[in-house]
């Protein structure tokens, strides 16, 4: 299994970088906007923004994860072993999840170098997992597609889910609610508010402490779901 | 002494000396709990230090680094990652409430729960336990050290209690500058600071039962990892969920290392079952 893991990991070792990049531009960045004076509430929503970059990083790594298996010759190999399709699910979810984990634990380390260096106490521990578990659902709905329908199917439909949640954006902005943009400084207040986790009404703390269990079922039943999809996958593949 | 058992020795020995060399380093360059950049990145070097003395010692001894720890070995393990989450959870809402009762004269459950619902309760509890599981690379560096590394090494050169005992002092020491800058007891005690470095020895003991239980029974590392990140994150949440309408801050931090005292006693009498069950997987052995 640890072969396995560690062979997505080496075939997808041009995306690794994406992890360092943020390490090294964005503390200065910050620092050099103290300096200038921003406003607090600014510099939290750069972080916040950073975070949410670093976990973006951490989500793009895992788009190609069935790019490179997908000929028969391997997948007959990898059936065959001990570990058989099963093995070669788990792997890939163990790549994802091992990914978004490093991402996390990044974007940790970012917040804690950032408020070392501009004094701040802003604690985005609870923006950052719930990013992170709802990557993970996403994830859960992604991956028995690319399993199924091969990479460039899985990708199709990624980008129709995608779609459809910028279209509902849409619709909102068209139709919705917009009052809450009008005062921008506000808006700032409210954002900064939910993700330190400070004044939610109840049912949105219900909401943020069920989720992550909500999201890693919704993950482990993906899995058994990839299981059964990937022998039927495998006759998709053109090679 | 055979030669294989010095040869374990000497590894113990250079283990043990990496992991409180770094302490030592990090805390005389930067200090220790400093809010600048060079203190947290310190307290992240200090939280690593015993992982990097694990690989350290594998390179200088030529030991090689194959473990098979590294998995996390779910299938049918999901009790003992349960176990590990469930015990510091129930142990930290039973303590707290000891705790008041023993310090002071009228503690009421219903006024330190103040108004709060069961539901915002289970709320705060499944929010640590799933901020825990996430940030356990944090206790990765910790549990990497001490229970894939130095107690199954001490294990091999005497028998399992004193194994558990001495990996428990060495883990308990290793806490010094916490204690010594009076992060867990504070610094206003008699004892001062040899009280809070035997209590934390005490903890570590029984800990480690706990913790090298949960890796012998599983071949993994990861529910030690779980198990000692809710303890570290909930201890402090339910200790100011349940105490802070029946105590003042000030009262709080003038009997401090007595109410962190009973605390971990609380934990430490949690972990007393697994120390059994590990003993008598021993015996059966």
């Amino acid at each position: 299994m640890s072969g396995l893991i560690f062979k997505d990991f080496y075939l997808n070792r041009k995306y690794l970088w994406f992890f360092i990049a943020p390490f090294l531009l964005i503390p200065g960045s910050i620092l050099s906007e103290v300096n200038k004076g921003t406003p607090e509430n600014s510099i939290i929503m750069t972080v916040m923004l950073t975070e949410a970059l670093i976990m973006g990083f951490g989500y793009m790594l895992t788009w190609e994860i069935m790019k490179y298996d997908e000929t028969k010759a391997w997948a007959g190999f990898i059936i065959s072993t001990p570990q058989a399709a099963r093995g070669q699910v788990a792997s890939k979810y163990y790549f994802c999840l091992i990914s978004m984990l490093a991402a996390f634990f990044i974007s940790y380390i970012y917040n804690v170098v950032v408020n070392a260096l501009t004094k701040l106490s802003f604690s985005g521990i609870l923006f950052e997992s719930t990013l992170f578990f709802i990557t993970l659902l996403i994830l859960a709905v992604e991956i028995p597609f690319s399993i199924r329908f091969g990479s460039v199917n899985g990708n199709k439909y990624r980008a129709m889910i995608l779609e459809l949640i910028i279209f509902a954006g849409m619709i909102y902005f068209l139709f919705g609610d917009l009052s809450i943009f009008g005062d921008p400084e506000k808006l700032m207040n409210t954002i900064i508010c939910i993700a330190e986790g400070n004044d939610l009404p109840d049912v949105f703390l219900i909401v943020l402490a069920v989720f992550p269990y909500f999201s890693v079922t919704m993950f482990y039943l993906s899995y058994r779901l990839s299981c059964r999809a990937y022998t039927k996958g495998i006759e998709s593949f053109e090679h | 002494m055979t030669s294989e058992k010095k040869i374990t020795v000497i590894r113990i020995l250079i283990f043990t000396a990496i992991s409180y060399g770094i302490v030592i380093a990090c805390v005389s360059l930067f200090g220790y709990l400093q809010d600048t950049i060079s203190g947290n990145l310190s307290q992240l070097a200090i939280a690593f230090a015993p992982a990097i003395a694990n690989y350290l010692t594998r390179l200088i001894t030529k030991e090689g680094f194959m473990d098979p720890l590294y998995a996390a070995n779910f299938r049918g393990n999901i009790r003992y990652y349960v176990i590990a989450a469930a015990v510091p959870i129930i142990a930290f809402i039973i303590s707290p409430i000891i705790a008041g009762n023993v310090m002071t004269d009228n503690y009421s459950l219903s006024k330190a729960l103040n108004g709060d619902t069961a539901a915002e309760f289970t709320c705060i509890i499944l929010q640590i336990v799933s901020l825990s599981a996430l940030m356990f690379p944090l206790y990765f560096g910790e549990e990497y050290g001490w229970r894939a590394y130095l107690t199954p090494k001490l294990e091999s050169v005497m028998k399992k209690p004193a194994a558990i005992i001495v990996s428990g002092i060495i883990w308990g020491m290793w806490h010094a500058p916490l204690v010594y800058f009076g992060h867990n007891f504070g610094t206003e005690y008699s004892l001062y600071p040899w009280g809070g470095y035997a209590m934390m020895c005490v903890l570590c003991i029984f800990m480690g039962c706990l913790l090298t239980w949960l890796t012998e029974r599983t071949g993994s590392i990861y529910p030690a990892c779980i198990c000692h990140a809710v303890h570290n994150n909930i201890a402090n949440t339910m200790s100011a969920f349940f105490l802070a309408e029946s105590m003042t801050e000030k009262f709080f931090l003038a009997k401090q290392f007595e109410i962190s005292s009973i605390l971990l006693l609380v934990m430490s009498a949690f972990c007393i079952p697994s120390a059994i069950m590990l003993l008598c997987s021993r015996k059966k052995a």
